[in-house]
């Protein structure tokens, strides 16, 4: 999104007599983005309905609280991430299990979802994913499926550039590993 | 070419770029149930109005929150006034001694009269002079006894009872 249209969103956004509206296009613009984010973080479709929604209703609320020092979609980007993993941590305490048992289970239960179409490779792909380190993880997948810059994933995650390469580097290293081994 | 042929590229090739890359759905394999989208707009949408609608929760206090808070604090109130007068004597005069009441009394007696009543009665008039008794006369004494006669009879214990 242009500076100037990004900034004239966020006045409307700002404007009770305006918000309503312009809330309707930013969520028209975004949610497409966020959602596939927070897809590729839970899996399953209904699970990334939920925090996909939760997320817009939290920036509708603290839409006021949002100074502009950062893009208005890292700032979405960033409120979707924290969702995404908060909403992880707490299936994972609701099922008593560990957050890595909750990602193994959570692959596995690819298998059987409807909603999920890959081949073999695409699952072996997600198995690889689920054992990355959280950072790594969100690092890779913002890099190879969300094709974001690297600067644009260092205002997200608040790492340094140099940071983010070597997370991925190390990311892919491992992916491969796994693939290899599976075969 | 044909003659719209140019606004007709323009017009199918800027939607593209506007769009997300669909290319995530290939990588990936995931996808979503038939309408999400439209789905979603409406129900977050329906929730943010909601939101809208919802009035912002003052600091209204519900009256049984108050009537609790009231007694509290008579509770608070009632705990700190006793805890402050436990550390006083209470004024049981059964408690007292009698060699306390009896010190307090000769305090008093002893205590010098005060600048007011030696005005009223000098010093002069206070002092007792042994020869004043001695110029009483029989008929003086006389005197006194049948004045206080009735007053003897009252003395009299009655053989009746």
């Amino acid at each position: 999104m242009a500076l100037i249209e990004e900034e004239i969103l966020l006045k409307n956004l700002k404007d009770e007599t305006t918000r309503a509206k312009a809330f309707e296009v930013l969520l028209n613009k975004y949610k497409e983005r966020l959602y596939w984010h927070i897809r590729r973080i839970v899996l399953n479709h209904d699970d990334a309905d939920d925090v996909l929604q939760n997320t817009f209703i939290k920036v509708f609320r603290s839409i006021d609280g949002f100074e502009g020092k950062s893009k208005l979609y890292s700032w979405l980007y960033r409120i979707a991430t924290n969702e995404a993993l908060s909403f992880l941590t707490s299936k994972s305490r609701k099922l008593g299990i560990s957050d890595h048992d909750l990602q193994n289970r959570m692959v596995m239960n690819l298998k059987a979802d409807s909603y999920f179409e890959g081949d073999e490779i695409q699952y072996k792909l997600q198995e690889a994913i689920a054992t990355l380190p959280e950072k790594q993880k969100l690092v890779f997948n913002m890099k190879y499926f969300d094709d974001l810059k690297y600067q644009e994933i260092s205002a997200i995650l608040d790492t340094s550039v140099g940071g983010l390469k070597a997370s991925y580097h190390l990311a892919v290293k491992k992916i491969e590993s796994f693939i290899k081994d599976s075969l | 070419m044909p003659e719209d042929y140019l606004e007709k590229f323009s017009e199918k090739l800027l939607p593209q770029l506007e769009e997300p890359s669909s290319k995530n759905l290939d990588k990936t394999s995931f996808k979503v149930p038939k309408n999400y989208w439209e789905k979603l707009e409406l129900e977050v949408l329906q929730k943010t109005t909601e939101i809208n609608k919802t009035p912002k929760k003052s600091l209204r206090l519900e009256p049984y929150f108050l009537v609790a808070a009231a007694i509290a604090l008579i509770v608070v109130l009632a705990i700190g006034l006793n805890s402050g007068n436990s550390t006083e004597k209470s004024l049981d005069f059964a408690s007292l001694e009698e060699s306390e009441l009896f010190n307090y009394l000769e305090d008093i007696y002893l205590e010098e009269p005060s600048n007011e009543l030696i005005e009223i009665f000098p010093q002069g008039d206070m002092t007792w002079n042994m020869n004043d008794v001695t110029t009483l006369e029989e008929e003086n004494i006389l005197d006194y006894l049948e004045d206080t006669i009735d007053e003897m009879d009252e003395f009299k214990f009655q053989e009746d009872e």
